[in-house]
């Protein structure tokens, strides 16, 4: 089975601590403000609302150290800051332990001013008072906000949806893999029945022509130079048994699925014109590693799509192809040194551009990207990566196991 | 040679290729000391063929429309267990060559084979040996050690190789999915197998499971 769970690559990891850093500030904004030196302190904090008369909620806190005949006034937030509990009813006394507690209406931010016994505060105000003329000390606090706006909560959506995207992209990898070997299992299948049919048709008939010609030759003297003649053609016809037995199981078994990537490569101007061909190489980076079939020969023939362009099309005197084999994925670059392809046609997607839509369908279907870039006087670079969990099969140095074929 | 007729060896040839039943008609008939007594497409018709004419030697092939040759040889040597089967074939897996030999056969001849040898074969089955070629041996003695399949792998090999996924086959053999994926990455393991399209592809190459 191809699909292998991996540790997240080193680029989620960078990403995930941004994205953590990003939240624990976002987490730090509904911190207090303290405006003086003295300590004011909310124990009880009322919820955050747009502030109004309806409703009263609980507010308590502390001071340390009161001085004598001290209390406490609180205002909360409503555009402008409005005196708590009522108008008429401003102060909150301070307990022997410090402690102090009073209603209040709701409001965006709550605060708390400690103020001297002669001083008379006022009703309503843009501005809280600052400290002095009988003003000790100012605190203030947002109101609590709800759940769905906390910090915490956001930090909980985001990583989820960061799981959720990281989940989607491994399900969705592993259905590719699941259909890869779907395909390929259909693929060995399909060439174990044509194997078959060519096998009960071709090669038996064969087999027994060789028979009754086997028996044919018998009958002649030995030594006629009819039966050398025929005993050639009994040779030939064995050798073609042999061939065609080794072309059936080969189908049969799916051998040609071993070839390596860069292997199918080398062997490409082999199928071209000489004269169609200028410089050629293939290079390999990494360790060389099993493919999946079906990954293997849609890489080739994109890859193949590109050489084919650079020779044909963009009058390219060298192509390069780059294999490199990393733990990320694999990866497929062919660079020539052409005209370039125009910009008009790399942008368009309609048919006849010079296979530019067939490789980038044939890149989608395997989950692979594909970029192009190209420009005139400096050739055309075609990338092709496609990840690791859906490229390789096995290990990356495993002792492969010959099979012997028959 | 001149066999009476009664010393004739009569054989029975078993293909389902009628083309390849003419070429072994022609070569035994070609034979002054055999006779081809009849020819049958199909394992059951090879079985009847036999009830009938209970020749000295069978040629079976090992691939007929209705029924594996091995089984069809099977069924004969039950009812007949002096029967001497010749399994006449192409080049098959060692899994398929062990089986036969299991079940009986008393030889393992290649269609490829030059007729002479073939014959030789015939003769020296009719005269109580056992004949497998050399080539056959040694591809048998390639996987002498390897471990063998349960028949509950091959079960679950046979229904990955018809496409259907752990949690089908699963529900198909009434397992769980986890004993799903034990048998199958045992079956990798013994198949030396990196993945399960190559388990299949190595079951079929050696004959464990045909499609």
């Amino acid at each position: 089975m191809t699909w292998r769970p991996r540790l997240p690559s080193e680029a989620v990891t960078r990403t995930l601590c941004v994205v953590a850093g990003f939240l624990a500030a976002l987490v730090a904004t509904g911190s207090r403000r303290m405006i003086a030196a003295s300590a004011i302190e909310f124990s009880l904090v009322p919820p955050e609302a747009a502030g109004g008369t309806e409703q009263l909620a609980s507010i308590e806190g502390r001071v340390t150290a009161p001085g004598p005949g001290q209390r406490i006034v609180l205002y909360a937030r409503s555009g402008d800051w409005y005196v708590q509990p009522y108008a008429n009813a401003p102060f909150t006394a301070i307990q022997g332990d410090g402690r102090w507690r009073s209603p209040t209406h709701l409001g965006t931010e709550y605060a708390a001013v400690l103020v001297d016994a002669e001083y008379r505060p006022p009703a309503k105000a843009s501005t809280l008072p600052g400290i002095g003329g009988g003003v000790a000390a100012v605190a203030v606090t947002d109101g609590v906000p709800p759940w769905w706006k906390t910090g915490w909560f956001r930090l909980a959506g985001l990583v989820a949806a960061a799981l959720a995207a990281f989940g989607l992209h491994r399900y969705r990898l592993q259905k590719l893999a699941h259909e890869l070997d779907a395909r390929s299992l259909e693929r060995l299948t399909e060439r174990t029945r044509i194997a078959q049919e060519l096998y009960d048709t071709l090669l038996q008939g064969f087999l027994s022509a060789s028979m009754q010609l086997h028996l044919a030759v018998d009958q002649l003297p030995e030594g006629s130079p009819d039966r050398a003649r025929l005993d050639q053609a009994l040779a030939v016809m064995g050798r073609a048994t042999d061939e065609g037995r080794r072309v059936l199981h080969g189908l049969r078994c799916g051998n040609s699925d071993a070839e390596r990537l860069e292997s199918a490569f080398e062997r490409l101007p082999q199928g071209l014109p000489s004269e169609a061909v200028g410089d050629y190489k293939v290079t390999v980076a990494g360790e060389s590693r099993r493919l999946h079939p079906i990954i293997r020969d849609e890489v080739y023939r994109v890859g193949r799509e590109a050489v084919m362009n650079a020779f044909r099309h963009a009058q390219a005197r060298a192509v390069a192809v780059e294999i490199e084999y990393s733990p990320r994925g694999l990866r497929v670059a062919v660079r020539d040194d052409g005209r370039g392809i125009d910009s008009r046609v790399l942008a368009s997607s309609r048919e006849g551009d010079g296979g530019l839509s067939g490789m980038r369908r044939g890149a989608a279907g395997i989950g692979a990207r594909l970029r192009i870039r190209s420009g005139s006087g400096v050739g055309t670079l075609v990338e092709l990566s496609v990840p690791g969990s859906v490229a390789f099969q096995g290990p990356a140095d495993g002792p492969r196991r010959l099979e012997t074929g028959a | 040679m001149s066999a009476s007729a009664a010393a004739r060896i009569r054989v029975l040839s078993v293909d389902d290729h009628p083309l390849l039943r003419e070429g072994i008609s022609a070569m035994v008939k070609s034979q002054p000391d055999m006779e081809l007594v009849a020819e049958a497409s199909t394992g059951k018709e090879g079985i009847d063929r036999f009830r009938e004419h209970q020749p000295d030697i069978t040629l079976m092939d090992l691939r007929l429309p209705d029924m594996n040759g091995i089984e069809a040889m099977a069924t004969i040597r039950a009812e007949f267990p002096e029967a001497r089967v010749i399994i006449l074939t192409t080049f098959e897996g060692d899994v398929e060559i062990q089986r036969a030999l299991e079940a009986g056969a008393r030889g393992y001849l290649l269609k490829s084979m030059p007729p002479k040898e073939l014959l030789d074969g015939i003769r020296q089955v009719h005269a109580g040996k056992k004949r497998i070629p050399a080539e056959i041996v040694a591809h048998l003695a390639e996987h002498l050690s390897d471990e063998t399949l349960t028949v509950r792998e091959v079960e679950v090999l046979r229904q990955v190789a018809g496409g259907n996924r752990n949690r089908d086959i699963a529900e198909h053999l009434f397992i769980s999915e986890e004993t799903v994926k034990v048998h199958v990455k045992h079956v990798m393991d013994k198949l030396g197998a990196s993945d399960r399209t190559e388990a299949v592809a190595i079951a079929l190459r050696r004959g464990i499971i045909q499609l």
